[in-house]
């Protein structure tokens, strides 16, 4: 057992770090508030290789180790403020790059996984729909089969990348009952006659990530755009939940770091009563606990991590690792507003942008109730 | 007969029996599980869990079709080919 990143794996961090801290924060606070997201950050991303990852070169990847991938994405917090552009690559690779490499036929493989790789084509997960939410299964949307194509009709929500995507990873219902065994998923390129992108939802945070409602009206897609075979949409999407869970949140133990790095300091130049604020106990204590809530995350993703690297189930672990460490991330974040005060407060700290952005992830990637479900479930209850 | 396997078919059935069923209602070694709602999607993750701490058989998901897991008779087969592998391999 070895908790440690091998000097590969340092200099991967370091290299993330210094690229997102020079290439990826220019005008973050004005695109912040406008809700903008960055093309130019979203292909230098794609340079460094962020979209590459884990896809092997013969589709044009860097096939990563694992734990490369999470010194790399560790890095990437670290170095990185505009939280929403790295969400919507964390999105574009889990959500969906993933399912089309691991369930996907070598031609679509060989036709999308080029594009997924060098940022010329944006993903979208479009699952969730507007009456269905965590009943992920309880979907309307429905794709018939006739001769050689699939007509898809039904609207989803909360599609992150939805205004940006060139393709869409669609969940529709192929048997005649809602269910886990009767859902397919299916490649759908944005040029299709039928569909409708909604506009961008604006959020309380990840405001630089897009999201949108998207309608697919007698959307006519190829029957080899089928991922996987028929019926299976239920086992790609729980194995993509299942990526998302253990990865989506590894940048954020790099903010957390960023964050308490920054508390740190603050805490030894703050004065008050010519004392700097870190001599009191009710801060250092608070920055203490910030730093044992990081390393308890870091240590329960690295687990989850570890049994996927090993091919071993992660369901368990990659919940309890994603529900730990949004809780944590979300409190150091609270805790490094608490440590700033009002100046904290202010937006001009961006601390308070932290704050918001963190919030999100008890929610997406499953709800920390549903997590909670998960974890009981498993442990047989 | 296999009765490593046979204790394999057997303990897979009563998992799923006291698991999914409560110990009610009929089951037998070609019911559709999934067809029949016997098991959900949380079902399969435990599913998975159960094969692979019970049976040392680690399933991937991109290994898993709807065609080779609907039944007790074809999640047996799938296992009885995972373990061969992994004994052709020690």
């Amino acid at each position: 057992m070895d908790f440690c990143f091998d000097e590969k794996q340092k200099e991967l961090k370091e290299a993330a770090k210094a690229f997102a801290a020079s290439k990826l924060n220019e005008n973050f606070a004005e695109r912040e508030k406008k809700c903008e997201f960055s093309e130019e950050g979203w292909k230098a991303c794609a340079e460094f290789g962020l979209q590459a990852m884990i896809v092997p070169p013969s589709y044009g990847g860097l096939a990563l180790d694992l734990f490369d991938v999470v010194a790399t994405l560790e890095g990437i917090g670290l170095g990185c403020r505009d939280n929403g552009l790295i969400f919507s690559v964390n999105a574009h690779v889990w959500g969906s790059e993933t399912a089309i490499l691991r369930f996907g036929s070598d031609t679509l493989k060989s036709k999308y996984l080029p594009g997924f790789c060098n940022g010329s084509i944006i993903g979208a997960n479009a699952m969730t729909e507007p009456n269905s939410g965590s009943n992920v299964y309880g979907l309307t949307t429905t794709a018939v089969k006739d001769n050689n194509y699939y007509t898809i009709n039904g609207t989803k929500t909360f599609v992150t990348n939805g205004p940006v995507a060139d393709v869409f990873l669609v969940y529709a219902k192929t048997g005649k009952t809602p269910g886990f065994s009767n859902i397919s998923c299916f490649l759908v390129e944005k040029k299709t006659n039928g569909i409708i992108v909604g506009k961008n939802l604006e959020k309380m945070g990840l405001r630089t990530s897009p999201m949108s409602e998207v309608s697919f009206n007698d959307c006519k897609v190829p029957a080899e755009n089928l991922v996987g075979r028929e019926g299976m949409g239920g086992i790609i999407f729980n194995d993509s939940m299942e990526h998302e869970r253990t990865f989506i949140l590894v940048s954020s133990l790099g903010i957390m770091e960023y964050l308490i790095d920054k508390c740190i300091e603050y805490a030894r130049i703050r004065k008050i009563n010519s004392s700097p604020i870190g001599k009191f106990q009710s801060v250092s204590n608070r920055i203490a606990d910030m730093k044992m809530r990081l390393e308890a995350s870091r240590l329960l993703i690295y687990k989850a991590v570890a049994l996927r690297r090993d091919n071993k189930q992660s369901a368990l672990d990659s919940s309890i690792a994603k529900l730990n460490t949004s809780e944590a991330y979300i409190k150091t974040c609270q805790d490094a507003l608490l440590t700033y005060g009002g100046y904290g407060y202010m937006t001009e700290s961006m601390i308070e942008c932290e704050l918001r952005d963190a919030v999100a992830s008890s929610l997406y990637s499953g709800t920390s109730d549903i997590q909670r479900n998960i974890i009981a479930a498993l442990l047989g209850i | 007969m296999d009765y490593q396997m046979e204790n394999i078919r057997m303990s897979l059935k009563k998992f799923i029996t006291e698991t999914f069923m409560f110990g009610q209602g009929e089951l037998n070694y070609d019911t559709p599980l999934f067809e029949t709602g016997i098991v959900d999607s949380m079902g399969f993750i435990k599913l998975l869990a159960f094969l692979e701490k019970n049976c040392g058989v680690a399933l991937d998901m991109s290994e898993i079709t709807m065609e080779n897991f609907r039944t007790i008779n074809e999640i047996y087969a799938k296992i009885g080919s995972k373990l061969a592998e992994k004994n052709k391999k020690a």
